[in-house]
């Protein structure tokens, strides 16, 4: 018995297939494709790979507009995407791409057969896809791509950080290439985006982010988990036609995440224009606060306590501490206390707050009195939520006060000894 | 009393010598020492000195010297002979000498990387050089994965995740492959039959990477004493392999003791329990303050017998933390402190399952009980040997249960001293497991049209994948043509990795432990007395779908057992053909074993005090299987009573399994064979034979095409046989089969042996 049937019989997870020639690539075939889908063969050696060029002409987009005034120069947008190192950037030299893939799990069987780039022209987005017409052929348009990426000296792809950017490497390493991705700038969208609509959206996700702030509507799009059994069954079959859809999507992609860099980099540079609510922008302010990129947060928080009537308490604590924090960093600690001590005659007393203004007047103004009367104001408050049994880790907090009231206490009974000093009563 | 007064106590103590069926004595071996070769590094000479090693044993010496030449080696050494510095040596020296070197450590356990890893640590924190060691499993932490992949010197892994973390991701581990100097792989001897199989793809696929980034790495194989270390070193890794057997490590007199527990009831032949008698030794033992280890044979007797040991410490004013359980299922904090207690002596005591047979290091210890015959030559010697520390004298004892295969090979001492151990046999060409790795390799790197990854089948197999649509064959190359991970579709061992996790309620929630899937319907079903570390614990509820049980903790004066039942349904039947009076039939058969109950089992008198009932889901295996339909009759053409035919069946049944292996190319616990004076499905006497592996692996396969060479060899062996009316090696233990068998069997392979000739 040979082995063929001795597998035949053997094999219980196959399933049984009529058996089909697979189709080749034949001229016919080649015309097929630049008549149907406007697409270009490209040789190298006895290879090829297939180009899809467009141009998307972008108008009435604000964003664009706006950067495109400055030339699509960027200061800001280096601090939205959290480089380390400030550094302007022009989104002109920016090649962004977006992969579609034979399959999701990662790992080198995972092949790139779609491979889409979008550049900014003056006034218009340069969309080029390269497709992969067979396995084998991969090597050429790698080695093509790198020439494309080589011209461009960053790279942008919304979560390519996780997803595209070490598969394309994956790819470039399996075929014994330099891979150009390695030491080249990688911006990854979804990670600003995050500092943004985290808690905002439902998802982060692209389509997520096109709906909701780009509010642009796709239609008929296909689901992304079917596309790699498309692309098996057009390289089988040789039917041209199933690859539009897969074209359409990529293009919608490549389009939409160019857009979002424009608008994100519009937001970086001037966020109280094209930010839509204060929400967005507490959002924002609340990463720069972190960052301590204070004189990005500060016109943020600025704006929204002007508006502070109109919103929630909770809402303004974030501002007004803030806010505190950074003029304290500035050395203006008399206006930080008045923003301080504002948030507590709303009774909105974080632990925070107590223990920052605690601080000011035990270090700054030697007010131990008064500063004690804060402590036990902060204590009493804690205990209360401890009664309601809302305590959520706050014990921390509790343990620092309830240190500083014992301090406070010596160093009032020390001074009670000395002097008789009156406090400042408020 | 000592160790050595304990022995002469052994000898002349009439209530225990009586039960003594043998005595053997294995002298004393000198240490044969080597002076470091000159090649090793100064530095790593200065190390080793401050570690108290001013000298090599001449097997590590030897296998230095074969390294360092560039040959694949096997050190085949007992435990304690220092194995492992025999690798890390010429490890650590070329990496001394090359910083970019790369050596990568495979063993068979996530318990055992972890055990070598503070061992290699402690001697690198002596060299102070940057060389970095990291252990890669499944627990370690994704923040840690790519340092671990950019600068690990030495990446200790297992097989699971080489399989299917590391080679489908070759292009991230790049720095290691591009210098990958060294492959040790430790514990060969557990890569046998079916595992073993996939270990050799595995290397296959490792080599093919290897070579893809221009590296090709020296192998370093270690093994326990097995019949053919340098054959399976080589079919393992397909190279030509140096066996290091010489071993220069010195050993104490050792005496290794056979002791059958005394009769109890003679019309049954029943003895007393390997329990109590395991206990009463150890007792003596634990008075005698010799360290101590207890082999058992499950994870119940495991905990039966640390709770009667900590009764007895207790009693003979000991601090009864010094009597410790050990067993897989203890979470790894809690071995490690077990570990860390058996090297400093204050654990004296130790019981444990073969847990403790692989090479973690505990020290050495005086004396080893093995509650029970361990089932097979070569795990018998592994766990005696734990017992014997450098130039002292040790002691090893049997204790045999009343089971067929215990009490044969007490009365038989010769058969275990003379006999060389098992073999380790696989077959790296067995195709399913060939074609399951022919697909990961496909994923990680296109094959080339004329590639050779076996030395048969690729090419056939590759167009077969090709026609599946799995692959895609296209500019002379095949590709991975599908969205699945095809490593992740692949299991390595026959045993599903998911845990039940154990919760103990008592105060607040605490996981005290774990249990194998399948093991749980018997360990933890709902009212099960669950012990760990002696305590009892009720369980409360076994909560299947969220793989948790709960239990608390309790005081009561039995412990349960479970019954369960093995059922065999034909699935399907593919393929019969018809020999003679015999019909031959190959399909797929649904073995099923279900826990359907359980009994009460009072302490220390073991008597039945009550019973219960359990409804458990059935743990089912699908597999191949091929059987043996006989005539109806055949019982009355014998002229055999229906218990005599029964005995016959079971005898060719044994002597089909005992001779398999070779000829199927796996191991005796690959396969099952299982007679049945009536089949449920045929309902006429047949013998089945399945491969004991989900889904099947092709070996009943090999038997359904081709049986008469293993039913020869069958007719051959008994004919063979010196044993009188049946043997381990043959039909089986006399007690099992029957007086008769042995006769039987050889006419019943006769008439099948004409019938396939036939």
């Amino acid at each position: 018995m040979g082995l063929r049937d001795r597998l035949e019989r053997l094999d219980r997870s196959a399933p049984a297939l009529p058996s089909q020639p697979p189709a080749d690539a034949s001229p016919d075939w080649v015309r097929q494709l630049e008549r149907e889908l406007q697409i270009r063969v490209l040789h190298k050696e006895q290879s090829f790979f297939l180009l899809k060029e467009d141009l998307y002409p972008v108008f009435e987009n604000a964003a664009f507009s706006y950067l495109q005034q400055k030339g699509f120069q960027t200061e800001r947008f280096c601090r939205l995407v959290g480089l380390a190192e400030p550094r302007p950037l022009s989104l002109r030299q920016a090649v962004f791409f977006d992969l579609e893939t034979t399959g999701l799990a990662g790992g080198t069987g995972t092949f790139a057969f779609l491979i889409g780039i979008g550049t900014i022209e003056t006034d218009a987005i340069r969309v080029r896809q390269y497709v992969l017409p067979d396995f084998s052929h991969e090597w050429a348009m790698l080695d093509h791509l790198q020439t494309v990426f080589d011209a461009y000296p960053m790279t942008i792809s919304f979560n390519g950080k996780t997803f595209d950017v070490p598969l394309l490497s994956n790819r470039f390493v399996l075929n014994q290439m330099n891979n150009v991705l390695e030491n080249k700038l990688h911006i990854d969208l979804l990670h600003a985006a995050r500092r943004i609509w985290r808690h905002l959206l439902p998802s982060c996700n692209l389509q997520q982010l096109e709906k909701d702030v780009l509010r642009v509507d796709r239609v008929g799009d296909i689901p992304g988990e079917l596309i790699p059994q498309i692309y098996f069954d057009f390289i089988r079959r040789r039917d041209v036609w199933l690859l539009q859809d897969v074209l359409e999507h990529n293009f919608h992609d490549i389009v939409n995440m160019v857009l979002l860099g424009v608008y994100l980099a519009a937001v970086a540079e001037e966020p109280l224009l094209y930010l839509n609510s204060p929400e967005e922008m507490a959002a924002l302010a609340d990463f720069y606060f972190k960052r301590r990129w204070d004189e990005l947060a500060l016109p943020l928080l600025e704006h929204l306590i002007h508006q502070a009537g109109s919103f929630s308490p909770q809402f303004n604590l974030q501002t007004f501490f803030q806010l505190a924090m950074i003029l304290k960093r500035q050395g203006k600690r008399q206006e930080a206390t008045r923003f301080l001590w504002q948030l507590l005659d709303q009774n909105i007393m974080h632990p925070r707050i107590i223990e920052e203004l605690a601080k000011f007047y035990e270090h700054q103004e030697k007010d131990f009195h008064l500063a004690l009367q804060i402590v036990e104001r902060g204590l009493n408050h804690l205990r209360m939520l401890e009664q309601l049994e809302r305590v959520d880790g706050r014990g921390r907090f509790r343990e620092a006060l309830e240190h500083r009231r014992k301090r406070l206490q010596r160093k009032l009974d020390r001074q009670g000894m000395t002097t008789d000093k009156p406090s400042t009563e408020r | 009393m000592n160790l050595e007064q304990f022995i002469d106590f052994l000898r002349t103590n009439p209530q225990l010598g009586a039960h003594i069926t043998h005595w053997e004595e294995i002298p004393p071996r000198e240490a044969s020492w080597s002076d470091f070769p000159d090649s090793v590094h100064p530095r790593l000479i200065a190390a080793l000195q401050a570690k108290g090693i001013h000298r090599l044993y001449s097997h590590q010496a030897e296998a230095f010297q074969h390294i360092a030449s560039g040959r694949h080696v096997v050190l085949v050494t007992p435990t304690a002979s220092g194995k492992t510095l025999g690798y890390n040596l010429p490890v650590l020296n070329t990496v001394l000498n090359d910083p970019d070197a790369r050596a990568l450590y495979l063993f068979p356990t996530k318990a055992l990387s972890q055990d070598q890893l503070n061992e290699l640590h402690e001697l690198i924190t002596l060299l102070e050089a940057d060389i970095r060691t990291f252990t890669f499993d499944g627990d370690t932490p994704v923040a840690a994965r790519k340092a671990i992949r950019r600068s690990g010197h030495i990446v200790m892994t297992n097989p699971d995740m080489l399989h299917q973390g590391i080679l489908p991701h070759h292009t991230i581990w790049l720095k290691l492959f591009e210098n990958l100097r060294f492959v040790v792989i430790d514990e060969i001897h557990y890569y046998r039959g079916v595992f073993g199989s996939h270990l050799a793809n595995l290397i296959r696929r490792l080599k093919r990477i290897a070579r893809f980034y221009g590296s090709q790495p020296q192998f370093i194989c270690c093994s326990a004493t097995i019949a053919n270390p340098g054959e399976l070193a080589s079919r393992l890794i397909e190279e030509d392999v140096t066996v290091i057997d010489r071993n220069g490590a010195p050993s104490g007199r050792k005496h290794f003791v056979f002791y059958n527990p005394p009769v109890v009831n003679r019309e049954l032949g029943i003895r007393r329990s390997v329990v109590n008698e395991t206990r009463r030794i150890a007792r003596f033992l634990l008075d005698a303050g010799v360290q101590t280890i207890v082999f058992a044979r499950s994870r119940v007797r495991v905990e039966i017998l640390t709770r009667y040991l900590k009764e007895d410490a207790r009693r003979l004013h000991l601090d009864p933390s010094r009597v410790r359980g050990y067993r897989g299922g203890y979470l790894p904090n809690e071995r490690r402190q077990i570990e860390q207690g058996l090297k400093s002596g204050h654990i004296l005591g130790v019981v444990s399952t073969n847990a403790l047979e692989l090479g973690i290091d505990i020290g050495q210890l005086d004396a080893a009980i093995l509650a029970g015959y361990p089932g097979t030559i070569s795990s018998t010697w592994q766990q005696a040997g734990r017992a014997g520390r450098r130039n002292q004298t040790s002691l090893a004892i049997l204790v045999a249960s009343s089971s067929p295969l215990d009490q044969f090979i007490i009365q038989h001492p010769e058969y275990f001293f003379q006999k060389s151990p098992e073999m380790g046999i696989i077959d790296p060409d067995n195709l399913l497991i060939l074609m399951s790795h022919l697909k990961c390799g496909a994923f990680e790197i296109p094959f080339r049209e004329n590639e050779v990854f076996s030395p048969v089948g690729t090419r056939e197999i590759l167009d077969y994948l090709v026609d599946k649509r799995v692959l895609r064959k296209t500019g002379g190359k095949y590709f991975w043509m599908s969205e699945i991970y095809p490593a992740e579709e692949v299991s390595l061992r026959s045993a599903s990795p998911d845990n039940v996790v154990i919760v103990d309620t008592t105060e607040g929630e605490r996981v005290i432990g774990e249990v194998d899937l399948f093991s749980a319907p018997m360990l933890v079903h709902k009212e099960a007395i669950y012990m760990h570390e002696g305590q009892q614990y009720h369980v409360d509820q076994l909560d299947w779908e969220r793989k948790k049980a709960y239990v608390h903790q309790v005081a009561v004066d039995y412990f349960t057992d479970a019954i369960t039942k093995t059922n065999v349904k034909v699935l399907t039947v593919d393929e019969e053909k018809d020999a003679g009076p015999v019909h031959l039939v190959y399909g797929e058969i649904q073995v099923s074993n279900v826990t359907t109950g359980y009994k009460k089992i009072k302490l220390h008198t073991h008597e039945n005090v009550g019973a219960g009932r359990v409804y458990l889901p059935e743990m089912e295996m699908a597999t191949a299987a091929a059987w043996v339909e006989f005539p109806e009759d055949i019982g009355s053409q014998m002229g055999l009573s229906e218990s005599q035919l029964s005995g016959a069946l079971q005898a060719a049944a044994n002597l089909i399994r005992n001779v398999s292996p070779v000829y199927l190319m796996c191991d005796p616990n690959d396969i099952r064979a299982l007679p049945m004076v009536r089949s449920p499905f045929s309902h006429i006497p047949t013998i089945y034979l399945y491969d004991n592996y989900p889904g099947g692996v092709g070996l009943s396969f090999k038997f359904f095409n081709d049986p008469l060479p293993i039913v020869e060899a069958a007719f051959q062996l008994i004919q063979n046989c010196p044993c009188e009316a049946g043997c381990p090696s043959c039909v089986g233990p006399v007690l099992e089969v029957g007086e008769m068998a042995k006769q039987h069997s050889h006419q019943l392979l006769e008439r099948l042996t004409q019938a396939l000739k036939s």
